[in-house]
């Protein structure tokens, strides 16, 4: 068996060898190319035939599927106008010259049928270049919660194509301003869905998400001191974790969820410490004359990133958690701050003011220390933070004047501003769903 | 102009007074007028005038011709200068309609951009460099040795010097066999074992500067599908097999997969758009009609 295997195996080889030499030899390398938004076709959903009255929640799957891969960046959405979707579902009747001949090069068709109180999704991707069928899996979901539906079949499409985890299931959460107070909300990734959090207190600000997503690290002015709490995503009762004398702010949970980076004052200055996740301290992790704040832990845990004004201006820097060394990042501008690192641990994203006094988006390549600007002459861009596949930033824009939420590609390439009422800040990117 | 007198009133003499009292401010018409009233006799036969009105008159008559010539000239002007500003040029249109119109922006002349400050987005992003679209050949000259400079090449040539440059120049290469020629001489039988009948080193040089250009063509040509993930585009490597036509045209393009169906129509659409490429020179020629392949990957093929 091993035998045969071995001589079909060098069969193969010399038949390809074979065929390379038939094409003629290899005489350059062309590497590189401009990334560019993969078109991609997704007619409406259909509805299946015992299903015909959910025409609603048929466009309402449909537009959210269709917004959650737009505002990705990863693909260019066909305009519903340039083609007409008369074809089949399955690959047998898919006219996939007809999808060729709009420029599609990706396809997505969908079908909902209702079964009790449950909607079954039907999604079929396919490439449209070689005919191939690259998923076809049918969602169980509430049928009570359409939108849900449409970002879970967005995010099988994303993974189909990418093979990453898509993020259109995730939520944020954020600080609104509600009657006079401040308050933490969560959201869905396109801004719907808005869910209140936490309750009385006054002033609650810099939300951070623990990394199974189940609770929400802030601070509180509820004791008229910035105390840090802690608070079930879906809201509840807050636990206080440190209510020491000065601030106890910008609390952020290690990966592995053990621990908490945070910015204490009780020894008169600003300096970073950890805690465990009842609020006992750790371990000291700065002592500098400047301002130490707005850690933000790396993905393996070893490090923070943070900022500091003993440079003489806020920059930022990088601790080492075991052995306490410090680094400078910047070494651009003269005033850095809120960093995020990438769940890929290459990125930093950062806010900074440039030489015209406007606050932009920037990321810094941890290992070059090269740094891109994301945002340019659109406002105040400010607080970046990391969607957890690492291909996207929620930051906060005065564009339209009013602070609203932008989800931009890691580039800034893409930038989507998400409707809404009100003042947003402090915008923290949850982890995926579970 | 010329206005008849009209006779004057019976018995009536010339008054010098009234004589003078015609101003030359006076509409050409008044005077006129006037010149009736001061005593002009006329009639179809005779004309009797007196010297002194007879001096008068002719002051007048130089006055009203001289602001009749005044308002003509004015007038002309005016016509003139109307034309001048109001008609378009008779050698051009005012307007091309046929010409593109190219915005363009004065870059401001300036110091390079701080080192410590951070860094800007561009405004208009430069065009991607490409080729010469026009398949026209054109010949890379060979790479010299480097050689230590001549001292005696800065030396001023003289008159039989010059004469001998003439003379070289006129025995220059006319094409590129002659280049090829001129290079490596007359054809011998030595060469390498694994060499082209029709082959000499100076087609190797040729003909790799050539596919240079070809790769180049493609890779601008290349757009990565922004759906590969971080790790596919380090990780893929396709190839990609074309034949060149002496025109340049693309054709038989294929593709050896490089795991990545998605990244495989990147490489056979990028090498569709690039096509054609400049045509093959004639060392070139066989192998581009033949076909060649180029490695393809996302970030780096190294």
């Amino acid at each position: 068996m091993v035998r045969c295997s071995l001589i079909v195996m060098l069969l193969s080889v010399n038949a390809f060898a074979v065929v390379a030499h038939a094409q003629g030899p290899i005489v350059g390398d062309v590497e590189g190319g401009e990334l560019r938004a993969f078109p991609l076709a997704v007619p409406d959903t259909r509805l299946a035939a015992t299903s015909q009255d959910k025409k609603g929640d048929a466009e309402l799957l449909s537009r959210v599927m269709r917004g959650d891969l737009e505002m990705s960046g990863a693909f260019q959405l066909l305009d519903k106008k340039s083609f007409i979707d008369t074809d089949g579902l399955d690959s047998a009747d898919v006219r996939f010259g007809d999808w060729r001949n709009v420029s599609a090069q990706g396809l997505v068709k969908t079908r909902l049928t209702l079964q009790g109180s449950d909607y079954l999704v039907e999604v079929f991707v396919y490439e449209v270049a070689s005919g191939k069928q690259v998923l076809k899996k049918t969602l169980t979901l509430p049928s009570a919660d359409v939108r849900s539906a449409g970002h879970a079949a967005a995010d099988e499409v994303f993974r189909a194509f990418t093979g990453e985890p898509g993020v259109f299931r995730t939520r944020i959460a954020v600080v609104k301003k509600v009657q006079g107070e401040k308050h933490v909300f969560t959201m869905d990734i396109d801004g719907d869905n808005v869910r209140q959090v936490t309750r009385g207190g006054g002033l609650n600000l810099l939300p951070s998400w623990s990394p199974d997503g189940r609770a929400i690290v802030f601070t509180s002015y509820r004791y008229d001191n910035p105390d840090l709490f802690e608070i079930g995503s879906t809201g509840g009762e807050s636990k206080p974790l440190s209510r020491r004398p000065g601030l106890n702010t910008g609390g952020r949970v290690s990966p592995d969820g053990g621990r908490i980076a945070v910015t204490l004052s009780q020894d008169g200055n600003s300096e970073l410490y950890l805690l465990d996740r009842g609020g006992s301290v750790l371990k000291r992790l700065t002592n500098q004359w400047g301002i130490d704040t707005s850690p933000s832990w790396s993905p393996d845990g070893s490090q923070v990133a943070f900022v500091s004004s003993r440079s003489g201006h806020p920059d930022l820097f990088m601790l080492d958690v075991g052995s306490g060394a410090t680094k400078r990042l910047t070494f651009k501008g003269t005033y850095n701050q809120t960093p995020a690192f990438s769940p890929r641990g290459t990125l930093i994203a950062f806010t900074a003011r440039d030489e015209h006094n406007v606050f932009d988006i920037f990321t810094l390549n941890v290992s070059s220390g090269e740094i891109k600007r994301v945002t340019q002459g659109q406002g105040n861009n400010e607080e970046p933070s990391f969607s957890p596949n690492g291909r996207l930033l929620v930051f906060t824009t005065t564009r339209n004047k009013a602070k609203q939420l932008v989800i931009s590609t890691v580039d800034g390439s893409k930038q989507t501003v998400l409707p809404s009422m009100g003042e947003h800040t402090s915008p923290s990117w949850g982890p995926f769903a579970r | 102009m010329s206005q008849a007198p009209s006779p004057p009133p019976t018995g009536a003499a010339p008054s010098p007074a009234s004589a003078q009292s015609s101003s030359p401010s006076r509409t050409p018409g008044v005077v006129g007028r006037d010149i009736s009233v001061s005593g002009i006799s006329v009639s179809s036969t005779n004309l009797s005038v007196s010297p002194r009105a007879a001096a008068i008159t002719m002051g007048q008559r130089q006055s009203r011709l001289l602001s009749v010539a005044l308002v003509v000239s004015v007038a002309a002007h005016v016509v003139v200068c109307g034309a001048w500003i109001l008609w378009p040029s008779t050698t051009e249109t005012a307007v091309n309609l046929d010409e593109a119109i190219i915005k363009t922006r004065l870059v401001k002349l300036g110091k390079p951009r701080d080192e410590k400050l951070l860094p800007r987005l561009p405004t208009s992003p430069p065009p991607p460099p490409r080729l010469d679209d026009k398949p026209t050949p054109t010949i890379e000259p060979p790479k010299t040795p480097d050689t230590k400079p001549d001292p005696k090449a800065e030396a001023k040539p003289s008159a039989s010097d010059i004469l001998d440059k003439f003379k070289t120049d006129a025995a220059r290469p006319k094409d590129l066999s002659d280049l090829i020629k001129n290079r490596l001489g007359e054809a011998t039988d030595e060469g390498q074992a694994d060499g082209d009948a029709d082959g000499s080193a100076l087609d190797g040089e040729v003909t790799a500067s050539y596919f240079a250009r070809v790769q180049a063509r493609i890779q601008n040509s290349m757009e990565v599908s922004s759906v590969l993930t971080d790790e596919e585009q380090v990780r893929l490597r396709a190839v990609l097999c074309v034949k060149i036509a002496e025109d340049g045209t693309l054709s038989d393009i294929t593709v050896k997969s490089s795991g990545s169906q998605i990244y495989d129509a990147d490489v056979r659409a990028a090498a569709g758009r690039a096509s054609p490429v400049p045509a093959p020179p004639l060392p070139a020629r066989r192998q581009a009609g033949s076909g060649v392949c180029f490695n393809a990957c996302p970030k780096s093929c190294r």
